[in-house]
């Protein structure tokens, strides 16, 4: 293998490039795509010092091996937390660091979340299609070669922006998981009547195992959830977040490559903010949503936003010992940052 | 709602879009409407709105709502909306007529025979009747450069099957409810599958990637079965197989 770059080992259940999407063309029938946590790009850009925009790996449920293939390779974990390992060694999540050249690095099962994210200095480097380098896994562009990841593929990795060679860690702790999920009322709302959105924002939902980067199920309720009568919907645009409710009454939360327009009546929408955090609920993890005011879901998305800009001042970068020699001690940071 | 002449309504659609519509049908009025008011959003070049998409009677308009406040936004569509009566807007300017070669039935097509033995007509009877009509792009959705065309006559209005179909592949055609649909990728779907151009209204190594608009207009012309395979070599090898011509 003479290629340089980051060496998929082992791709784990799934692993396909991701960026921040490409907006813009909901009209051609694409749906914006993307990484389904952009936080994670942003802490993976801080960690490298670089663009949020480039591209990085997203890999659901965490697992995976990757080896640095030609040359040292720097590296950032980020999204779900996974055990992680270089050479047999235990490596912090949530770090950035280099790779040396041919040393492998072995990623474990998300621990708590679905999507953990791999970033390489400089972003994978596969050429942009349609203005972005996310993987459109439905129609088959984008990424490497529009597909998911499998062991021998190589991602060239872009020019590196900062030549740091240390362990680079966040002093902010990650977002803890959401338990209740804010949203605002949606298109179809009150085609389904006060009872039944009252038992919507009453029930305690369950992440079901039906869900993908389209959507996610949500089991749970008592009994289906039925408009006040019966509806024929003409198809409209469909937004992200928008929660659907198809004929079985079931809702789902439609993701970032949901199909651009649908027919089926929306309840609610969750509001932009809560949004990456509702896409790591772990399959099973009980849920609820609030229904909020529009200044409400605002004021949350200017929160949100703030907090990814104001990442890159919270990067601290530790001596240039052996990396590997620091984990414990991020570990600690890492431990004693987690809000209760 | 607004004081607009037309019955049009504005819904909130989460907190970085707003939904226009212009009413509860499905005809050509509210299509214009929809691609129009589209125009005018576009022409108005508001800073702040990420991107506007029309589909069959509505307008999706996204916005960045930390750039653009929500209801500043609103307000500026409500006075839209009352600038005119935009059920009565023409068809948009620039808007073609593609004649667009297909193979009805038989592998390509193989729901045809059921919707023949269902209506107690010959397939040819099918073919001639879908072929004879102007197919209107009322949107693109669903999937990249996945169209949606309308609306064929009643003896068209007919249910999706029950059982879908897990992969359909590009260039396909399929039918129900008085519509026809041409897929540019490979999807599943429940709707009757009848026939397949080689030709393909996406290809990103084309340019326009996206061939079609919605207020295009779409004429299906059979060819053979034995035809496909010449032909798809030809739209690999980058040759144009349709023609278009500029609408009025």
């Amino acid at each position: 293998m003479s290629a340089v770059g980051l060496e998929v080992v082992d791709p784990g259940l799934h692993a396909a490039v991701q960026d921040l999407g490409r907006p813009g063309l909901q009209r051609a029938g694409v749906a914006e795509g993307g990484a389904l946590d952009p936080r994670a790009l942003y802490e993976g850009a801080a960690l490298l010092g670089q663009d949020p925009g480039l591209a990085a790996l997203e890999m659901t449920l965490g697992g995976g091996r990757f080896r640095a293939a030609g040359a040292a390779l720097r590296v950032a974990l980020t999204g779900a937390r996974c055990a992680a390992t270089v050479d047999g060694r235990p490596v912090a999540w949530h770090t950035a660091f280099t790779l040396p050249a041919g040393a492998e690095l072995a990623v474990g099962k998300a621990e708590d979340g679905v999507y953990a994210y791999l970033h390489v200095a400089g972003g994978i480097d596969v050429p942009e299609v349609l203005h972005a380098r996310a993987t459109h896994l439905r129609a088959g562009f984008g990424g490497l070669e529009g597909r998911e990841l499998r062991a021998g593929d190589v991602l060239p990795a872009g020019a590196p922006a900062a030549g740091e060679d240390g362990v680079a860690t966040l002093d902010v702790a990650p977002e803890p998981p959401i338990e209740t999920v804010r949203v605002l009322w949606g298109v179809h709302a009150l085609e389904f009547g006060e009872d039944e959105r009252g038992r919507f924002l009453a029930t305690t939902f369950r992440v079901s195992p039906k869900r993908d980067r389209m959507g996610v199920r949500l089991d749970g309720a008592a009994e289906p959830f039925r408009p006040a009568r019966g509806l024929t919907l003409i198809s409209d645009a469909v937004v992200l977040g928008d929660v659907q409710v198809p004929g079985d009454g079931v809702p789902i939360v439609l993701l970032a490559d949901r199909q651009p327009t649908g027919g089926y009546p929306r309840i609610a929408t969750v509001v932009t903010a809560d949004l990456p955090a509702f896409a790591q609920l772990a399959t099973g993890a009980a849920v609820r949503f609030r229904a909020v005011w529009p200044g409400d879901a605002v004021a949350a998305l200017r929160a949100h936003r703030t907090r990814l800009a104001g990442l890159a001042d919270h990067v601290r970068v530790g001596p240039a010992v052996d990396p590997l020699l620091a984990v414990n001690l991020i570990d600690g940071v890492y431990q004693g940052e987690v809000e209760p | 709602m607004s004081d607009a002449p037309s019955p049009a309504r504005l819904r909130r659609a989460g907190d970085s879009a707003w939904l226009v519509d212009f009413g509860e049908r499905t005809d050509d009025a509210v299509n214009n409407a929809a691609i129009a008011f589209d125009r005018w959003i576009a022409d108005q070049a508001v800073a702040g709105i990420v991107e506007t998409a029309p589909t069959i009677r509505s307008v999706l308009v996204r916005f960045d709502p930390l750039a653009l406040d929500g209801e500043a936004l609103a307000e500026r569509l409500r006075a839209g909306l009352a600038e005119r009566d935009w059920l009565a807007a023409p068809p948009p300017e620039g808007r073609r007529r593609w004649h667009v070669p297909v193979v009805y039935g038989g592998a390509h097509g193989p729901h045809l025979a059921e919707i023949a033995a269902e209506r107690g007509v010959a397939e040819a009877t099918l073919v001639a009747e879908h072929a004879a009509a102007v197919h209107r792009v009322r949107m693109v959705g669903f999937a990249p450069g996945f169209v949606y065309t309308g609306m064929l006559p009643d003896a068209w209005d007919l249910p999706r099957r029950t059982e879908v179909v897990a992969k359909v592949p590009p260039g396909t055609l399929a039918v129900a409810v008085r519509q026809t649909v041409l897929t540019s990728t490979t999807i599943p779907t429940g709707w009757r599958l009848i026939g397949r151009t080689p030709w393909r209204a996406f290809a990103l190594d084309r340019e326009p990637t996206f061939a079609l608009a919605a207020g295009d207009e779409l004429v299906f012309a059979p060819i053979a079965a034995g035809d496909y395979d010449r032909l798809a070599a030809a739209v690999d090898a980058g040759e144009e197989i349709v023609t278009a011509e500029p609408l009025a």
